[in-house]
């Protein structure tokens, strides 16, 4: 299969990091890490370094290999090649090797994984172990007050609701005092109303406890709204990282633009300063060669319709979606475009639209060729 | 897109990521491998001192004597084959797919015959139909008949094995008629077939594989057992090998007859893979949950209720209505019963002991399977089913010839017969680990580690506590059969230590009946209990694998 990247041309790579001039330390640096099972690649070639007190969500479609990353982190995976630090400390690579226990790294799974035949306050005790008996207690109830399950310490995995299962869960990740926290699709297994009153939450608790958290989710809205930056895997690459602003607005790759976001791609052509397109011009901002064929990414929010015209493009569907309605239109290409509006007005099926486009940036992806 | 291998297959299949990259930890694979070493030993001893005995092994072998006993052997496995289909494919469709009255009863009580030992059937119909038995007791009296027809040889091999193994088959017979989609026949109707044609065309078809592959079961049952045979003195390869290595110097014959044996169970147990694996093929998916269509019996109630009631008759009222004369007989002639509570004394600590240690061995052997899936923990836990395709006797037999070569302070002591327990059940109590340790989640243990406890400290406070259960039904289990094991016990016990399969074996072939009831009576017991556990167990597996 070919693979062609289109590799983003845009401001984006000359826009300052916001956080990089803060020199903070890093807290874990992947270095060229590869990973297969049997002749299946799952990674391949990841980099990346996550600092000290950060929140870093991976982002993915399934099978991306995001959980995978985790694994390795946590040391139930050994990497095939490259090498992962933690706290500057060699704990995989060919070199050296440190087991699950040695890690100091703390993990919530998916199913959350509570020991079924402890009580909560047992499964949270379970990894301060070299504590002393009244520390080991008193830690416990910090980490029960912490998360708020105060009073439900003799109770067993399976006499609680799902959600205190899942404070259950990052209590005994958190008890030991972790450097860094690794979460894994930890809201999947609840519902859509809970999850929304559990996750401010759950980052609450994080941020308190001082600790620096990856997680692993396939929900773009959890992964903007949780992680300091975002990284975007595809097909086992870091397809990229960076905030969430940065990853929605400058998309690095196309497969990050589609990924991210609902977006449509409009096909051009470049002429000295302009890109020229079938709804009209955009600049050049990046200084693309002549008689360069790109496609330029169109966001709902950033196409404008003005109706009562007699020709041009038409609207053929609506999309309600509460408080906007999202139009198709279609261009005398064939091509489809779509805009939200306002919900307040409706503008029926069928009328000729006049089309404005208003970019605070230009992306665009050269084309294959 | 890439193909993975077969190993990713499986793994996504069963939905577990194996971190096969990480090696498993000494602690599990070296008392794993000596478990492989052990299990191994005897086999491989056999087939060397066979093959050491050269020429003369091999003109033992060609002796006109072995073709005469081969032939005898699967003569009978191919008719106790044959009866058992006869009683249990008719019996299955009764009671799973007709109006019969007192069905549910039925369906119990024509189980139940599993719970007799081949020994104790053979114990039975000696003390019934024998010279000294009971029926000729009662007829020399007043009729003044002297002489029965004879019950010795094949037609009392015959009669005991397959009244008494013919529910292996109609159990296997009855869950692939109890599975069975519904839909299937309905569309056979639906198509134009009427009664009688669907029922050969579609629900006979249906059948095949699940009677042949419990068609496989009942003649391994009868090429290893040993207990019937030798109590009905038909000579097939299990009581000849026993004879020879009772009464002769050179066991090189027992050895070569040992060898032929394990032949003959090998290429059944192969054979029974075969039609398992195709089995599957044929069982349809879950279905859509329907009851199956139920026959209306009619006048025909009568024939079956007279056939259903005939064999649970022979096989299971006249064996207890038997051991029961016998128990009051004794009881009246007031038998002394120490050696009864003795016996039931060595067989349970011999049982015990064989548990705890069969199960220890299970375990490494069992978490390696399913932990650290790859082509060496699978050759592990194959090798650890070689009790399974064993007959008892040959396992016996290669024992005591490794066992007066290169470990006679070991030879008969107790330590030898519970070794032998372990190598003959093994793969019960790996079974049952094995389906108990597959119920934890990888992630449990994988939180575990994270959260700071080696290995070690892992098994001891998750991975043991959490299959503590699958452990005790191990034990169990292996406990209630090593009970009755009969070869093995008869074999390698220690001088005077007799238990209650060995008390039922001396006083039958002494024609003491009256002494050997109350012992077959407590081991129709204790064999119960196994069947329980047996049936609850395949009952999880089944939902395990769901």
């Amino acid at each position: 299969m070919v693979n062609i990247k289109n590799r983003m041309i845009s401001e984006a790579s000359v826009t300052p990091h916001p956080d990089a001039s803060r020199s903070i330390e890093t807290l874990i640096s992947i270095k060229g890490v590869h990973k297969s099972f049997g002749s299946n690649t799952v990674i391949s070639n990841l980099s990346l370094e996550v600092r000290q007190g950060e929140f870093l969500s991976l982002l993915g479609p399934s099978g991306c290999g995001k959980t995978t990353i985790l694994r390795l982190i946590a040391g139930f995976e050994r990497p095939d090649a490259g090498e992962i630090y933690v706290s500057g400390q060699l704990v995989a690579g060919d070199a050296a090797w440190q087991p699950p226990e040695k890690r100091g790294v703390g993990m919530v799974f998916q199913d959350y994984a509570l020991f079924p035949h402890l009580t909560v306050a047992q499964n949270i005790a379970f990894g301060l172990h070299r504590f002393k008996s009244d520390a080991r207690q008193r830690r416990v109830q910090e980490v029960m007050d912490l998360v708020g399950l105060s009073g439900l310490g003799n109770r067993y995995p399976y006499e609680l609701s799902g959600g205190q299962q899942q404070r259950v869960a990052l209590a005994r990740a958190l008890a030991p005092g972790p450097q860094l926290v690794l979460l894994d699709e930890p809201f999947s297994n609840l519902d859509t109303d809970l999850r929304a009153q559990i996750r401010p939450e759950v980052e609450r608790i994080l941020r308190e406890a001082k600790t620096t958290a990856i997680f692993v989710t396939h929900d773009q809205e959890e992964a903007m709204d949780m992680g300091d930056r975002v990284g975007i895997l595809y097909k086992g690459c870091l397809e990229q990282l960076g905030t969430p602003e940065e990853v929605y607005h400058w998309p690095a790759t196309r497969f990050v633009a589609d990924f991210v976001g609902q977006a449509d791609f409009l096909s051009g052509k470049v002429a000295a300063d302009t890109i020229s397109t079938e709804i009209g011009d955009f600049v050049n901002v990046r200084n693309l060669p002549s008689g360069c064929m790109v496609e330029i990414m169109l966001r709902p929010d950033d196409v404008q319709l003005f109706p009562d015209t007699e020709e041009g493009p038409h609207i053929i569907a609506r999309q309600f979606r509460g408080s906007e309605n999202l139009y198709t239109v279609l261009l005398p290409s064939g091509k489809q475009i779509h805009s939200s509006q306002s919900s307040t007005e409706i503008i029926p099926i069928g009328t000729r639209v006049k089309i404005k486009v208003e970019l605070n940036h230009v992306v665009a992806f050269t084309l294959a060729g | 897109m890439a193909i993975s291998s077969p190993q990713k297959r499986t793994d996504m299949k069963t939905g577990r990521r194996t971190p096969i990259s990480l090696g498993p930890p000494a602690f599990l694979w070296v008392p794993a491998l000596f478990v492989a070493v052990a299990m191994l030993l005897a086999p491989v001893y056999l087939v060397i001192r066979t093959a050491s005995a050269g020429q003369d092994a091999l003109s033992l072998f060609l002796r006109e004597r072995t073709a005469l006993v081969l032939v005898r052997t699967v003569a009978l496995a191919i008719s106790v084959t044959a009866a058992t289909s006869a009683i249990a494919i008719p019996l299955a469709w009764l009671t799973v797919r007709t109006d019969l009255p007192l069905r549910k009863l039925w369906s119990v009580l024509t189980i139940l015959p599993l719970v007799v030992p081949s020994y104790v059937g053979g114990f039975v119909l000696v003390a019934a139909f024998g010279p000294r038995g009971m029926l000729q007791h009662l007829l020399s009296g007043p009729f003044g008949i002297e002489r029965l027809p004879e019950i010795y040889g094949f037609p009392g091999a015959l009669l005991a094995l397959t009244l008494f193994s013919y529910p292996y088959m109609l159990l296997n017979v009855r869950a692939a008629l109890a599975g069975m989609d519904p839909a299937l026949e309905e569309a056979a109707r639906s198509l134009g077939r009427g009664p009688r044609s669907t029922f050969f065309h579609v629900t006979l078809q249906h059948l095949r594989p699940a009677a042949a592959s419990g068609a496989l079961l009942v003649a391994l049952y009868t090429l290893s057992d040993f207990g019937a045979v030798s109590l009905l003195q038909f000579d097939s390869f299990t009581r000849q090998i026993y004879v020879q290595y009772q009464g002769s110097f050179d066991r090189t014959l027992a050895a070569v007859f040992s060898l032929v044996l394990v032949a003959l169970t090998i290429s059944v147990l192969f054979a029974e893979g075969r039609v398992r694996g195709k089995l599957r093929y044929y069982r349809s998916g879950v279905g859509t949950g329907r009851p199956p269509m139920v026959v209306s019996l009619g006048r025909w109630k009568w024939p079956a209720l007279f056939f259903c009631g005939s064999i649970v008759l022979f096989s299971l009222f006249i064996p207890i209505a038997i051991l029961s004369y016998w128990l009051v007989q004794g009881l009246l002639a007031s038998i002394p019963l120490q050696a009864v509570w003795a016996a039931a004394l060595h067989s349970a600590l011999a049982s015990g002991l064989a548990a705890i240690v069969t199960v220890t061995m299970a375990l490494p052997v069992a978490i390696l399977a399913v932990r650290y899936s790859g082509r060496l923990s699978s050759l592990l836990e194959r090798i650890s089913y070689i009790g399974f395709a064993l007959p008892g006797i040959v396992i016996a037999l290669s024992l005591v010839f490794f066992g007066i070569r290169f470990a006679t302070p070991f030879y008969q002591t107790l330590g030898m017969l519970v070794f032998a327990y372990m190598v003959l059940f093994l793969p019960q109590a790996v079974g049952s680990v094995r389906s108990s340790v597959m119920q934890i989640s990888p992630r449990l243990e994988e939180a575990a580690r994270s959260l700071g406890h080696s290995p070690p400290s892992v098994l001891a406070r998750i991975t043991l506590p959490l299959i503590r259960n699958g452990l005790l039904g191990g034990a169990a289990l292996v406990f209630l059969t090593v009970m009755k094991e009969l070869p093995a016990t008869l074999v390698l016990s220690p001088i005077g230590f007799d238990t209650l399969a060995t008390e039922v074996w001396n006083a039958t072939t002494e024609g003491l009946f009256a002494q050997a009831a109350m012992p077959a009576l407590l081991l129709i017991a204790v064999s119960s209990g196994a069947i329980v556990l047996l049936l609850l167990q395949e009952k999880r597996a089944g939902r395990v694998e769901r």
